[in-house]
């Protein structure tokens, strides 16, 4: 079995490269992501596909750098970055041609080798800011 | 003035490339980059100018003008 860390690690990064293959070879049927940035929970291996696709329709040179990751017990937690330029619609937000930078952190729960449930925080804020879809906040 | 919630990279207003704050100062627009970008915020113009011109050609001035062009075109020189 590959360790818990690199499953997350590819789970995170390779959608990103096209290669969904490890969306069903790492997610579990039952899997639950809870992402801060969506209404609803992300469930299953579709689910996971669903929600890649819709940034990378948005982001399609999109890429998604881990950072570090810690370990401990069946959990892993991971900080990421990631960057795109958005060439396509993203939350309503018309094509900008904007590269944005953003982080964020997963924390995610592993079962046999597959992951299984999933806590996300990430910089939407920034993204939209980034984006121009919200104000720059003066600087001091 | 407040900070708060100053993302720490913004795109470029040149070129869109995203930028740290700490690379502002030094950054070189790549050409081709900036090129491209451009040319997105155009689209509606250039879309609009190519619609424009699809319209002019295919209106009774438009075909005349097409005439008189090839017409000049296979005249010979001199």
């Amino acid at each position: 079995m590959a360790d818990a860390k690199l499953i997350v690690k590819r789970l995170i990064e390779e959608p990103w490269k096209g290669n969904f293959d490890v969306i069903d070879e790492y997610v579990a049927s039952s899997f639950v992501g809870r992402d801060a940035a969506e209404p609803e929970p992300i469930r299953g291996p579709a689910g996971v596909r669903a929600n890649v696709e819709k940034y990378t329709a948005g982001f399609p040179d999109g890429a998604i750098t881990v950072d570090d990751q810690i370990a401990e017990g069946d959990k892993v937690a991971t900080r990421w970055t990631g960057r795109g330029t958005q060439t396509g619609e993203v939350a309503g937000i018309a094509p900008t041609g904007k590269e944005v930078t953003v982080t964020g952190l997963t924390i995610s729960r592993l079962e046999d080798g597959k992951v299984v449930e999933e806590w996300t925080t990430w910089d939407t804020l920034g993204m939209l800011i980034q984006l121009g879809a919200i104000p720059e906040p003066a600087r001091a | 003035m407040s900070s708060a919630f100053a993302p720490h990279h913004m795109p470029c207003a040149e070129c869109g490339a995203s930028l740290a704050m700490d690379e502002r100062a030094d950054h070189v627009c790549d050409p081709e980059r900036r090129l491209e970008y451009r040319l997105l915020q155009l689209r509606d113009e250039v879309d609009g100018f190519e619609d424009g011109l699809c319209g002019y050609l295919d209106s009774p001035q438009g075909r005349f003008a097409q005439w008189l062009a090839e017409r000049d075109r296979h005249r010979p020189k001199g």
